[in-house]
C-alpha cells in the first residue's frame, strides 16, 4: 500500500493461530517512491496510484494490474453561493491535471452526490456572514494530498475566481482549521464516492456546508497490482479491497 | 557693558567662531567626500549588474539552446505534439527539462500561442500567450523581465525566447526561458549591506526612493507587463546606497564637535576670566578708590608698585589726589582768612551795636550828672534796663562767640545716649512730632559727646524752626555707616532748601530765619568736620531737609 507520506513505514503483520496452516500477512505502508521496490520485492498485492509504479508494474509478467472502484472524489467547495466559482471553465481538461487515474466526476447511480443534498439531515443553511470581500483569494488544498495540489493548480490555471486569484498549499492540520472556519474563497476537498449514512458522513464536511457552492471535480481510483498465483480477492461496494478465504 | 563682559565676549567670539566654521567646514567636506564615494561604489554596481545580466541571459539562452537539440531529438515529445500521444509526458516535459536545465521558468507554446508544457506553472496548459514570447524576441538584446503566472503566486524572471521547428509541415514551437529575479537574484547581486537592490516595475519605477537618506543609480531593463494587453515597458533594477552610515558619521562628529566647542569655550571662558579678572580688579579697586575721593575726605592713598599702565593710572591718581588735597588746604585757609574777616566784621559791628546802647546811656548819664545830678539816680534807673539790656547781649554774643572754637575730646561716646539725653532736653517742638529711630547694639562713636550733644542741638533746632510752627515730623535715627563708623540722621519735613539757599546754608552769619545768627550750620559743620566726621544734606524745597552726620568708630 502506498501513500503520499513518505513518513509512514508502518508495517501490520498479521499472525494466523497455530496448525491453521494459514499465511503470514503483512500490511505496509509506504512512499510512492517506493512502490516499485516493492513489486521488485515480490509484495502480494500493491495498491497504488502511481502512475509510474502501475507503468512498471505493466512490464512485469508475474503481476496483474487490477483498476480498483471509483471511491474517491474531488470537488471544490466554496463558502457561500453568492457569486460563480467557476462559471463557463472547460472542467473536461481536469483530468489531466492529476497524476492518477482520474475522470471526470460523475454520479451513477440515482439522484445528486450525496453532498450536494443534505436537507435531509437537517444541517442548517448558515448565512453568509463572512462575504467574498472578506475571504482570501485562493484555493486552498492539503499538502498532503497531491491531486488536490494538481486541480487547485489547474482551476488557478484556468482562471478560477477570476485571474490574480492563487492556489494555496496549507499542512493538513492547518487546512482543516481553514476548512471549518471557511475563510478562503475556496478549497480542493477529496470525499468519499459513496457512504453508507450521508448524515454521518456529513459531519466530515465544513459546518458551512448547506450554504456553500459545490462543484464535483475529478473521480479518482486507486489500482492493485496483484501478484498472480494469490487468493482470490473481492471488491466490497465501497471500493475496498477483500482477501477471501481459501 | 563692563569691560570684562567684553572681554569674555570677545574672547569667546575669537575662540569659538573659527572652531564653529572648522567644524562645519569639515562636516560638509566630508559629507561631500564620502557621498561622491559612495556615487563611484553605486555606479560601480550598476555596470556589474549590467555585465551580470548579460552574462545571465547568455547562459540562458545557450541553456534554451541546448533544450532545442533535446525536444527536436525526443521522439515522444514529437509524437506527443504532432500526433496527441502520451498527453501526460507532454505535460510533464516542460516541468522536467526546466529542472535539468537549471531555469526557474519555462514555457513551451505552439506555433497559436498556446501553452503545451509549463515548467514553472505545470496546469497553466492549454492556455493562450502569444504576446510573450514575441515581446521577448523584440526585446532588447532579446532579454526582458516577465511576471510569470505561478499556481501559489506570481513571480518575476528574466526571460529569452527560443524556437524551433518539428513535423512535416515545419510547425514552429517556441521556448519561454528563464531565471527567477527573487530576494536570493537579488542578494547575490549585493555585496554588503549598505548597497541594496531593488526591482522597481512600472508604474512605480521612480518610487521608493528618497535621495536624502540614499545614493541611488539604476539599470533600465524591458519588462513585458502581464495580462490581456501585455506589452514592453521599461522597468528599472535600482541600486541604493544608504546614507545611514553617513548620516551616523555625521551625528558623531557632530557630537564630538559639540564636546570641542562645549570643552574650549569652556576653557576660553575660564581663561577669558582669570584674564579678565586680571586686568579688571586693580581698575575696579582704582574706580573705588576715586569714588571715595572727596573734598572732606582727600586721604585716599593710590599706591602702586606696578609699572604698567594700571600704574601709572594709579600715580596720576595720586599725584591728582595729592593737588586736590593741597587745593583743599589752600581753600580752607581762604575760607578761614574770608570767615575770620567777616567774623572780625561781625564782632565790630555786633560790639558797636551792644556798645551804641550804654555809650548812649551813659552820654545821658554824664550829661545828667553835669546838669542836674540830682535826677543822675532817676535818669539811671530810668536807663539802667538799657544798660543791662546791652550787656546781656554782649554776653550772649560773646557766648555765641565762643562757641565757634570749642576743644573737643576724642573719646567713647555712647551716640544713642547722647541722642537720648538731647531730646530729653528739647522742651518746645510746638506741632512738630519728635520721632526716634535709633540702631539696637551701636557701637560707640570716638567724639566728644559735648560737642556731639552742640551738634544735635543746632540740628533739631532747625529742624524745629524749619517747621515754622506747622505741624511736621521731626526723626532723629542712627545707624552704621558703611565703614563702620556712626551714622546720625536728623530728617525734617519742613520747608527745605532751594539749591542757593543749600550753597550757602554753611556759611557763617547766613541765616532764612528772623532773628538768627546765622551760625548754627556753620558750627555744626566744623564741629564735625574737626570730628573727623562727614556731613551730608539732603534736601527738597516744599518737602524737608535730611542732616546726615558720620562719625568715626571707635577704632578709626
Amino acid at each position: 500500500m502506498t501513500s503520499g507520506d513518505p513518513a509512514s513505514p508502518d508495517v501490520l503483520v498479521m499472525q494466523p493461530m497455530a496448525r491453521t496452516g494459514q499465511p503470514v500477512v503483512k500490511v505496509a505502508a509506504m512512499p510512492a517512491s517506493a512502490a516499485r521496490d516493492a513489486l521488485d520485492g515480490e509484495a502480494g498485492v500493491l495498491m497504488t496510484d502511481d502512475p509510474a509504479a502501475l507503468e512498471y508494474a505493466r512490464t512485469l509478467s508475474g503481476y496483474v494490474d487490477v483498476p480498483l472502484e471509483w471511491n474517491r472524489t474531488y470537488v471544490l467547495l466554496a463558502p457561500g453561493r453568492d457569486k460563480p466559482v467557476l462559471g463557463d471553465l472547460r472542467l473536461e481538461s481536469l483530468r489531466e491535471a492529476v497524476h492518477g487515474d482520474a475522470r471526470p466526476a460523475e454520479w451513477s447511480g440515482p439522484g445528486r452526490f450525496w453532498f450536494t443534498d443534505l436537507q435531509a439531515c437537517g444541517i442548517p443553511a448558515e448565512r453568509d456572514t463572512l462575504g467574498t470581500a472578506g475571504r482570501r483569494r485562493r484555493i486552498v488544498y492539503n499538502q498532503s494530498d497531491r491531486s488536490t495540489a494538481d486541480l487547485a493548480a489547474r482551476l488557478v490555471g484556468l482562471g478560477a475566481l477570476d485571474r490574480g486569484a492563487v492556489a494555496g498549499g496549507v499542512p493538513a492540520t492547518a487546512f482543516e482549521s481553514s476548512l471549518r472556519a471557511g475563510s478562503d474563497a475556496a478549497y480542493v476537498v477529496q470525499v468519499r464516492r459513496r457512504v453508507y449514512d450521508v448524515c454521518r458522513a456529513a459531519l466530515e464536511l465544513p459546518p458551512w456546508i448547506s450554504g456553500a457552492t459545490i462543484e464535483p471535480l475529478l473521480d479518482i481510483r486507486s489500482h492493485a497490482v496483484v501478484r498472480r498465483g494469490l487468493p482470490r480477492m473481492t471488491l466490497d461496494w465501497d471500493g475496498t479491497l477483500r482477501l477471501a478465504p481459501p | 557693558m563692563t569691560f570684562r563682559a567684553r572681554l569674555l565676549l570677545g574672547f569667546g567670539a575669537v575662540v569659538l567662531v573659527p572652531l564653529t566654521v572648522f567644524g562645519l567646514r569639515i562636516r560638509a567636506v566630508m559629507a561631500d567626500r564620502l557621498t561622491a564615494e559612495y556615487q563611484q561604489r553605486v555606479s560601480a554596481l550598476v555596470r556589474v549588474i549590467r555585465a551580470d545580466l548579460d552574462q545571465r541571459s547568455g547562459g540562458i539562452a545557450l541553456r534554451l539552446a541546448a533544450l532545442r537539440d533535446a525536444i527536436a531529438q525526443d521522439n515522444r515529445f514529437r509524437s506527443a505534439v504532432l500526433q496527441g500521444g502520451e498527453r501526460t509526458y507532454l505535460l510533464d516535459y516542460a516541468g522536467d527539462a526546466m529542472r535539468l536545465a537549471g531555469l526557474s521558468l519555462l514555457q513551451i507554446q505552439d506555433e497559436t500561442g498556446r501553452i503545451v508544457s509549463s515548467g514553472h506553472f505545470r496546469n497553466e496548459y492549454d492556455q493562450s500567450d502569444p504576446a510573450l514570447p514575441r515581446l521577448l524576441a523584440a526585446a532588447p538584446a532579446g532579454t526582458a523581465l516577465v511576471e510569470a503566472r505561478g499556481a501559489e503566486a506570481p513571480f518575476l524572471a528574466l526571460a529569452r525566447v527560443d524556437s524551433l521547428r518539428l513535423g512535416p509541415g515545419g510547425r514552429r514551437f517556441t521556448l519561454v526561458g528563464g531565471i527567477a529575479v527573487d530576494s536570493t537574484f537579488l542578494a547575490r547581486l549585493t555585496p554588503d549591506s549598505e548597497l541594496s537592490v531593488a526591482v522597481r516595475l512600472p508604474p512605480d519605477t521612480a518610487s521608493g526612493t528618497d535621495p536624502a537618506t540614499q545614493v541611488v543609480n539604476a539599470v533600465a531593463v524591458p519588462f513585458v507587463t502581464a495580462g490581456d494587453s501585455a506589452r514592453l515597458v521599461p522597468a528599472r533594477i535600482v541600486v541604493s546606497h544608504s546614507l545611514a552610515s553617513l548620516v551616523a558619521l555625521r551625528r558623531g562628529v557632530a557630537v564630538s564637535f559639540f564636546v570641542a566647542v562645549l570643552v574650549t569655550g569652556l576653557i576660553a571662558l575660564l581663561l577669558a576670566s582669570w584674564l579678565s579678572t586680571r586686568i579688571s580688579r586693580p581698575l575696579t579697586a582704582l574706580a573705588a578708590k576715586t569714588a571715595d575721593v572727596d573734598m572732606d575726605r582727600l586721604d585716599v592713598a593710590f599706591d602702586s608698585d606696578r609699572s604698567d599702565e594700571i600704574g601709572a593710572l594709579s600715580h596720576l591718581l595720586a599725584a591728582m589726589t595729592e593737588r586736590l588735597r593741597a587745593g583743599a588746604a589752600r581753600l580752607r585757609e581762604a575760607e578761614r582768612r574770608l570767615a575770620m574777616g567777616d567774623l572780625a566784621r561781625q564782632v565790630n559791628h555786633d560790639i558797636k551795636n551792644g556798645l551804641i546802647p550804654i555809650r548812649n546811656v551813659f552820654r545821658h548819664l554824664g550829661q545828667a550828672a553835669g546838669e542836674s545830678p540830682d535826677r543822675l539816680a532817676a535818669a539811671f534807673r530810668d536807663r539802667q534796663a538799657t544798660v543791662e539790656s546791652s550787656i546781656s547781649y554782649l554776653e550772649n554774643l560773646a557766648s555765641n562767640y565762643a562757641r565757634l572754637y570749642p576743644q573737643p575730646a576724642r573719646e567713647s561716646c555712647d551716640v544713642n545716649a547722647v541722642v537720648r539725653e538731647t531730646i530729653s532736653r528739647v522742651s518746645n517742638t510746638g506741632q512738630a512730632e519728635l520721632r526716634l529711630e535709633l540702631a539696637d547694639g551701636l557701637a560707640p562713636a570716638r567724639t566728644d559727646a559735648l560737642v556731639l550733644r552742640r551738634i544735635l542741638d543746632n540740628l533739631i533746632g532747625n529742624a524745629v524752626d524749619s517747621l515754622a510752627a506747622r505741624a511736621g515730623r521731626i526723626t532723629v535715627s542712627t545707624g552704621v555707616n558703611r565703614e563702620g563708623g556712626v551714622r546720625i540722621t536728623v530728617a525734617d519735613t519742613g520747608t527745605g532748601m532751594t539749591k542757593e539757599e543749600l550753597n550757602r546754608a554753611f556759611d557763617d552769619f547766613y541765616t532764612t530765619k528772623p532773628g538768627g545768627t546765622g551760625l548754627g550750620l556753620s558750627i555744626v559743620r566744623r564741629l564735625v568736620l574737626d570730628a573727623n566726621g562727614a556731613l551730608r544734606v539732603e534736601t527738597e524745597p516744599g518737602t524737608g531737609s535730611t542732616f546726615i552726620v558720620e562719625l568715626p568708630g571707635e577704632g578709626a
